[in-house]
């Protein structure tokens, strides 16, 4: 029954293993129902492939990720309470070895029925490679969340907090981005609030299953090893703590006392940006650049915060001495919220030199207008520094977004008001983006290997009936009507798309509304690298007359009518 | 032998243990008393090994125990409230004994079991706080400890089933000359079993002594002085009552030297009589301020 090893003891893993017995019995049991007999009862070997690919590799991602936390709060359960951590830590067993067999039991209750759900999958004779990969990917995912949930296991006293601590770390970077990114949105102008692909990375939950939302479910074989080497370095973190544990933080919030503070400050911000997000879309309608009743309601919600995890560390609602620090986090918000207000020390009208510029972009819903051209760069630089330098009052409405591709290999990306731009301002961009189109109009009309879809619509007064297209007749009425009006300023973006919305009153009596959808031509698939929108819509007034006098035509061939 | 050198222990911002020491020769029965909060429980909690001491250390044998298996396996600890698995049964928890504890006696085990009449298979949540008690003991005598370690190790057990479990354990340390440091308030007992007692209050010693010595060191004695009489002088009085006539002196230093001193004063009448565990308890912890307080509701 013993064993050798100082760092392992097998009376320990068997009794974890036998003891906690329904956890392991139970994740086979749905492993089973998951994987083998859905491919048992599979018509066809792709039938088969298709369930482990699908829902057998979807309920990889979710049992390893659910089952972990659960492993992790059976076998680690001794040190939650007194009792138990004292009977525990009396034994003779080094904490290395208590550590080791412990988390090998673990382990074992998540592999053991990925193991046998893999190998009667194999049995059925169905799919059994695919079957292998889906075993070596949720042993992998496996130990990554195992060993994360060990090292969060360690890091509190309290078993409820388990769970909650493992859900939360594993989507905390995320998170916490999205809700800063929401605050800088609503504070910093310039501020373009994309979440960086490394919050993902650090995210390992929702990493994995983005690859799954992506359709490709043994998609990066290196990144799963990464991540379940990440899994044993937080396994190895846990062991370090394990050692340096107290015994008597069993209840404890957090076990370790110099996480302590770290967690007052992390808790108290994550609840500000949570607290401050939710009372501005409540109250305040997601209005922007209001920087007082931001600022008040991240120093109430970091206030809350601060209050909530003082009472869960000292497990005391008396928290009034612990307050005296708590200046200095508010002190920080109103700095940075002041600082994002002002500029964001120079963020927001930041604009590189346009020798620094490889090329630039410019975009309005949906539109944008891309060049290389260094003649070019300084048009858009142009209305960047007009955007930059909006009031407050002029901002809200659509966006426009400025991005810049350095020569030094980085990015820079800007978003601001559409309002910030004088009329001029706006013609001027209007123009680049219509140019923009018309070039790619071009392109698309030369390239047989496109098919359109055309469809139009005609408005007269309160009715309206619509009436396809062929692709012969699209083409013509692109190269015969739309361009050299468009050229002629006779024909235009429907405003009311691209430049905000058109009140009832500038519409048109009577006037179509041009549809195409650009696809290639075999198999119906979009074009991932097709520069160009492959939808667009045009309002058509008879005074684009080379359009009109087409859709006119065209209408009258059709004969068929259908009137709303 | 068991020695603890200037332990140290916080718990935040409360000094549960304030330079502690203890010394628990090899063989005897060390009675630890002292009164609530004195840091008992925390005491014991590193002589188990459980607690990583602040500051000083808890040696078994000049070993270190914190992180010490070779220490631990000598030593088996039933605490105040016991623990077992749930749903585990006697049987479970031995076989785990069993594999963990390398002196663990199958024949010890089953010829306890006819001392302690349960249910081996039977969960030991389903037993009484009492039947914990006696299945811990049982499990922990058959680890065959050279140092037991107990904590109120006989609240909740009846009168037979105490004297039953103090017949056991008196006899391990007659045959094998095994160590016991047991830590309870019920002073009368101690009394019987104890050898060697150690006081503490607030974390630090007050007194640690074997027992004949403490008794020795202390004498109650009751007089009654002529009329005009006064106490002598250089008596250590530790606590003094009058009803009537008859005065109750409580004094610290040899019976032979106190009652030399009180015949030289002429009373009427003087006796000496000897202190019990309990009241040299309440004397001693009475000179730390800590006293039964006359309190009128």
């Amino acid at each position: 029954m013993r064993c050798g090893m100082s760092f392992f003891n097998a009376t320990v893993y068997k009794s974890s293993l036998k003891r906690f017995w329904p956890v392991w019995a139970g994740l086979t049991l749905i492993l089973i129902l998951l994987l083998p007999l859905p491919v048992l009862n599979a018509w066809s070997p792709s039938r088969a492939e298709g369930v482990i690919l699908g829902v057998g590799s979807f309920g990889a991602v979710v049992l390893a990720f659910g089952f972990s936390a659960v492993a992790a709060m059976t076998v680690y359960g001794w040190m939650y309470n007194a009792r138990s951590t004292g009977f525990t830590a009396a034994l003779p067993l080094r904490r290395e070895g208590m550590f080791l067999s412990c988390a090998l039991a673990g382990y074992t209750m998540l592999a053991l029925p990925g193991v046998i759900a893999a190998l009667l999958t194999m049995l059925s004779g169905a799919a059994a490679a695919l079957a292998a990969q889906w075993l070596l990917k949720y042993l992998l995912l496996s130990l990554l969340f195992f060993g994360f949930a060990s090292l969060c296991a360690f890091l509190t006293g309290t078993l409820w907090v388990l769970p909650v601590v493992y859900g939360l770390l594993n989507v905390a970077v995320v998170v916490l981005w999205l809700l800063i990114a929401n605050v800088l949105t609503n504070l910093l102008p310039g501020y373009a609030g994309e979440v960086p692909q490394a919050a993902y990375i650090l995210s390992p939950v929702v990493r994995v299953m983005m690859f799954q939302w992506d359709g490709s479910p043994f998609p990066d074989w290196a990144g799963l090893l990464g991540y379940a080497a990440f899994g044993l370095i937080c396994a190895g973190l846990a062991l370090l703590l394990a050692k340096k544990r107290r015994m008597e933080s069993a209840t404890d919030t957090v076990a370790v006392s110099w996480l302590k503070p770290v967690f007052r400050w992390v808790f108290s911000v994550g609840f500000a940006l949570c607290f401050s997000n939710l009372l501005y879309l409540l109250i305040l309608d997601d209005e922007p650049y209001l920087v007082v009743p931001m600022t008040a309601f991240l120093l109430l919600g970091a206030f809350l915060g601060w209050v909530i995890a003082e009472m869960l560390v000292r497990k005391s609602y008396k928290v009034g001495s612990s307050l005296k620090t708590f200046p200095i986090l508010a002190l920080l918000i109103i700095l940075l919220t002041v600082g994002c207000a002002k500029g964001g020390f120079g963020y927001s009208a930041r604009i590189p030199a346009p020798e620094r510029v490889k090329s630039a972009q410019i975009e309005v819903g949906g539109y944008s207008c891309v060049t290389d051209d260094p003649s070019e760069i300084p048009g858009i630089q142009t209305l960047h520094r007009e955007l930059a330098a909006a009031q407050p009052g002029q901002m809200g409405g659509r966006d426009v977004y400025i991005e810049y591709e350095l020569t030094s290999g980085g990015a820079l990306r800007r978003r601001y008001s559409l309002a910030g731009l004088s009329e001029e301002g706006q013609e001027e961009l209007r123009q680049m983006v219509e140019r923009e189109l018309a070039e790619g109009l071009e392109v698309i009309l030369s390239d047989n290997n496109r098919t359109f879809n055309f469809y139009a619509t005609l408005y007269e007064g309160e009715e309206y009936y619509n009436f396809d297209l062929s692709e012969e007749q699209g083409r013509k009425l692109l190269r015969d009507g739309v361009l050299p009006d468009w050229r002629a300023g006779t024909l235009r973006l429907v405003s009311g798309w691209a430049f905000g919305p058109v009140s009832a009153s500038e519409e048109p009596e009577t006037f179509y509304f041009l549809n195409y959808d650009a696809w290639f031509r075999g198999d119906g698939r979009y074009d991932a690298d097709f520069r160009y929108r492959m939808y667009d819509q045009f309002q058509v007034t008879p005074e684009a007359k080379n359009t009109w006098e087409l859709l006119q035509k065209y209408r009258r061939e059709t004969g068929k009518e259908s009137w709303g | 032998m068991i020695e603890v050198k200037g332990l140290k222990k916080r718990f935040g911002s409360f000094d549960a243990l304030n330079g502690l020491e203890l010394t628990v020769p090899t063989g005897a029965v060390y009675g630890l008393v002292g009164p609530n909060g004195a840091g008992k429980t925390t005491a014991i909690k590193h002589i188990t090994g459980i607690y990583r001491p602040d500051g000083g250390q808890v040696l078994l044998d000049a070993q270190p125990v914190y992180e010490n298996p070779e220490a631990k396996k000598r030593i088996a600890y039933i605490p105040d409230e016991v623990y077992y698995f749930a749903q585990a049964g006697i049987r479970d928890m031995a076989a785990f004994y069993r594999g963990v504890y390398p002196s663990f006696n199958e024949e010890r085990y089953r010829k306890l079991g006819e001392a302690f009449d349960l249910d081996d298979k039977a969960p030991m949540k389903r037993f009484s706080r009492g039947m914990q008690k006696q299945a811990a003991f049982r499990l922990a005598m058959s680890l065959m400890p050279e140092v037991l370690i107990l904590d109120e190790p006989v609240d909740g057990l009846d009168p037979v089933m105490r004297r039953q479990i103090w017949s056991l354990l008196l006899s391990d340390v007659a045959e094998r000359g095994m160590t016991v440091l047991v830590s309870s308030h019920n002073l009368r007992e101690l009394e019987d079993v104890c050898d060697h007692v150690g006081i503490i209050h607030a974390g630090r010693t007050l007194v640690e002594r074997s027992l004949s010595e403490l008794q020795d060191n202390m004498v109650k004695v009751q007089l009654v002085l002529p009329e005009g009489g006064a106490l002598p002088q250089g008596l250590n009085i530790l606590h003094e009552s009058r009803t009537g006539q008859v005065i109750t002196l409580i004094l610290r230093g040899k019976a032979e030297e106190i009652a030399a001193k009180v015949a030289a004063a002429g009373p009427l009448f003087y006796d000496l009589l000897p202190l019990t565990l309990e009241e040299i308890f309440i004397y001693e912890l009475g000179g730390e301020h800590y006293a039964v307080r006359d309190v009128l509701l």
